[in-house]
């Protein structure tokens, strides 16, 4: 069956009927579109010319839009406009809107096209890479954040003993002062570290991590898993440029 | 609008209102001084008023999470990056509320609000890399 709409035709599409703008004529079969067909090529050529009507059909096929020329019928493909009209019987018209290749000319034109050329194959290459490039350049500037902690090397103590004598060594309380504002590190045997502010009602803004011992730049520190990096100086701590001295005896905050 | 630019206008939004946040509160904190003759007390927990404040930032952002994360901090005889200083209002991370670290957005309120060095002037990074806004050295 055929889908078929009919231009400025008469009902028997043998005569034009300039009123007549667009007919739709529903689903024909083959017999009956042949006989459309045959009756259309028989229109006066003077009101052919004037007027223009064609013949709409759809098939499983292809689409296409029938012109009567001379009593030939003139062929055009919806899909593709730029096509030339093609004279065509009416078997042939019928076999071109029911095979289903031909309705799909872009693969056809693809299969012809030869295989991209090297300089082809390049420049495409080139153009991916570019693009990869520039979205990755845009994601990274998204995304990365600098930070301000940076990240201090340190290569840790590995000698089990000189670990224990440090850490019994380095275990006390250290403070910048003992008044409100001033800060505490208290640093235990285990490799617990303590850190708080003196507030005005005990401690604030306290946190406890853990710590192992270890050298940057010739200092003995400790490097923290969540702190970052307190060094050693002497018998103080030094910690993001303030000094801590250590206190004696440990007090109980 | 990029996405780039769109991330610059964000930065540059949270910059104005930290800045905004800042003299605002400095502000509130020198009328303080003015009407009793000394800052207020220090000691206090990163969010909550220092005592007498609440008539002065009551109205404010001063409880609430900051722009760049944290909590605004008010603190006496501060030990920062290795100076001690009489005033001044730092933004601390707290727990589950963390200030940012962002290196870009940090000196982009530097530059709106001092010198544009996070180490020098009255803006700089003091205890943990905590921004810290000096209202009197």
């Amino acid at each position: 069956m055929y889908r078929v709409t009919t231009s400025r035709l008469g009902p028997d599409a043998r005569r034009v009927d300039a009123a007549s703008e667009n007919m739709d004529r529903g689903e024909l079969s083959a017999e009956d579109l042949t006989v459309l067909l045959d009756a259309f090529t028989e229109i006066d050529p003077a009101d052919n010319e004037e007027s223009d009507p064609h013949v709409g059909v759809s098939g499983r096929g292809a689409k296409l839009i029938i012109r009567t020329s001379r009593g030939r019928l003139q062929v055009y493909d919806v899909r593709d406009h730029a096509a030339p009209a093609t004279e065509m019987t009416v078997p042939a018209i019928l076999a071109r809107l029911d095979r289903i290749e031909a309705a799909l000319p872009v693969q056809g034109d693809e299969a012809e096209q030869p295989p991209p050329t090297a300089p082809h194959r390049g420049i495409a290459f080139a153009m991916l890479t570019l693009g990869l490039i520039l979205n990755g350049y845009i994601l990274y500037s998204v995304f990365y954040v600098e930070s301000v902690n940076k990240k201090v090397e340190v290569k840790l103590l590995t000698d089990a003993d000189e670990v224990k004598a440090k850490e019994s060594a380095l275990a006390g309380s250290y403070a910048t002062g003992a008044k409100v504002g001033d800060r505490v590190i208290e640093v235990d045997a285990a490799g617990q570290v303590r850190f708080y502010e003196i507030g005005a009602k005990g401690p604030i803004n306290d946190s406890r991590d853990t710590f192992r011992i270890g050298r940057h730049d010739g200092l003995l520190c400790l490097t923290t898993a969540e702190s970052g990096v307190v060094d050693l100086v002497g018998d103080t701590l030094v910690y993001y440029k303030d000094v801590y001295q250590r206190r004696r005896p440990l007090p109980k905050e | 609008m990029s996405v780039p630019a769109l991330k610059k206008n964000a930065l540059n939004a949270r910059s104005s209102a930290v800045m905004n946040d800042l003299r605002v509160y400095a502000g509130a904190f020198q009328a303080y001084a003015q009407e009793h003759g000394d800052w207020p007390p220090g000691g206090g927990a990163p969010g909550t008023f220092p005592p007498g404040m609440e008539g002065y930032l009551g109205t404010t952002n001063w409880s609430r999470t900051t722009p760049i994360g944290g909590s605004y901090q008010f603190a006496t005889q501060s030990p920062q990056a290795g100076g001690r200083y009489a005033a001044v209002i730092i933004i601390s991370s707290t727990t589950d509320n963390p200030v940012t670290s962002d290196a870009n957005q940090l000196a982009d309120i530097d530059k709106k609000l001092d010198d544009g060095n996070l180490s020098t002037g009255n803006f700089f990074l003091g205890y943990r890399n905590y921004p810290v806004f000096v209202l009197e050295h």
